[in-house]
């Protein structure tokens, strides 16, 4: 199973342990009423790199599906969630309901999840694609 | 419905009715006038779409958070928020936050003061309050009768409006949905909604004889929104539950967990 749980994770196929760079949202958006205190390894952030599968621009929180190959080759389902954030708050940052597309491959940071039944990250800043460019902000579709 | 007009345009005009009239009428026409000029203009002008609130004379929002282990929380809260299991809160059923919660969440919300009523829309759950002005007749709920963001009467006072809510039905996320503390029918908040400037001022007192050991208060102050309040919200049930995945039951060994269809 691709996972990652601590500050000892070593790189593995399409997950990569990274320095932790800080908070994933700002603090008032951070202050929404889901506490995910417990949820994720908070101590470390890993990245991942996969194809979108379905990007769900809805409230309350929007969701983000990406496949990722794990170590055996299987495909693994990866749920990428902002956190606290609805839609108005993404729209302000630039998302819309095109922001992602099935089949865009995208690399994305963050928290993951310490269920080892399901694969969620928590998100730490925005995705981007794998050629390094944002996917919000001055890269417009 | 005539939206009121602040700082008493709507009465100003009868000062000029003078006619022939002794002296002392006169007087106390005016004298009686100018209190009623004095009451309209304490009418704030409150109407517009506000921004999140951030605590007052602050920039954050830490003001206005109830804590898990907060010295507030009586220990009928705290068993309570140790026994209920996360999955079971209604948050994961689409159901809205209510009062004071609501007002700790980072949304814009819309105020529209109408002449016998005022309407207050949250940017968020698609909840629509409406504060029923005293002075205009408005019916009081049977005894009995219980709602979930409960019923609401306001009045202006000293250049506030007052907003006093009770009649809340039992929420088990009525004071906070992060760390399970519910609210009782004994739930009353109280709102009191000023203008400071452009600001608005909002001051929130909640007192609940069952889950709060003391009053809870916090003020905030929130400034215009250019954007209108993102609506409507449209609730996804897949997506308010999609947390679940990676979130495991408090309860194991219960029965699995067979939610109804809505």
């Amino acid at each position: 199973m691709l996972r990652m749980t601590g500050k000892d994770a070593v790189r593995i196929p399409g997950l990569v342990a990274v320095l932790l760079i800080g908070p994933p949202w700002s603090s008032d958006v951070a202050h929404a009423h889901h506490s995910t205190a417990g949820i994720y390894h908070e101590d470390t952030v890993v990245e991942i790199s996969g194809r979108v599968k379905e990007w769900r621009f809805v409230n309350p929180h929007p969701s983000l599906i990406v496949e990722v190959a794990g170590p055996d080759g299987q495909l693994q389902e990866w749920d990428i969630s902002y956190g606290g954030p609805a839609v108005t708050h993404l729209r302000r940052q630039g998302y819309t309901a095109d922001t992602f597309r099935p089949g865009d491959e995208i690399v994305a940071r963050g928290y993951a999840a310490k269920v080892e039944t399901a694969f969620g990250l928590l998100i730490v800043g925005h995705p981007t694609r794998t050629d390094g460019s944002r996917v919000i902000g001055d890269q417009p579709r | 419905m005539n939206a009121v007009a602040p700082g008493g345009n709507m009465v100003i005009a009868r000062n000029h009715s003078t006619g022939l009239v002794a002296v002392a009428f006169a007087m106390g026409l005016v004298a009686a006038d100018a209190g009623a000029q004095s009451a309209v203009s304490e009418i704030p002008d409150l109407t517009g779409v506000w921004q999140l609130g951030l605590c007052y004379g602050g920039t954050g929002r830490d003001c206005l958070l109830l804590e898990a282990d907060d010295e507030l929380l009586t220990g009928r809260a705290r068993a309570y928020r140790d026994a209920i299991d996360e999955v079971a809160q209604p948050k994961y059923d689409c159901a809205a936050m209510s009062i004071p919660h609501m007002w700790t969440d980072p949304y814009s919300h819309q105020v529209e003061q109408l002449e016998d009523r005022v309407i207050l829309t949250y940017g968020k759950d698609d909840v629509v309050r409406t504060v029923w002005l005293e002075g205009h007749g408005h019916p009081r709920p049977a005894v009995n009768e219980f709602f979930y963001l409960g019923h609401s009467t306001g009045r202006y006072e000293d250049g506030a409006l007052v907003v006093e809510t009770s009649r809340f039905t039992f929420d088990p996320q009525g004071l906070n949905a992060d760390f399970k503390v519910p609210s009782s029918t004994q739930k009353k908040v109280t709102e009191r909604y000023t203008r400071e400037g452009e600001a608005l001022v909002l001051e929130v007192t909640t007192i609940d004889t069952f889950f709060l050991a003391e009053p809870w208060v916090f003020k905030v102050s929130s400034r215009p929104d250019p954007e209108p309040l993102d609506l409507p919200w449209n609730c996804d049930l897949d997506a308010t539950r999609q947390i679940l995945k990676i979130l495991p039951t408090s309860y194991p060994d219960d029965p699995a967990i067979n939610r109804i269809e809505q």
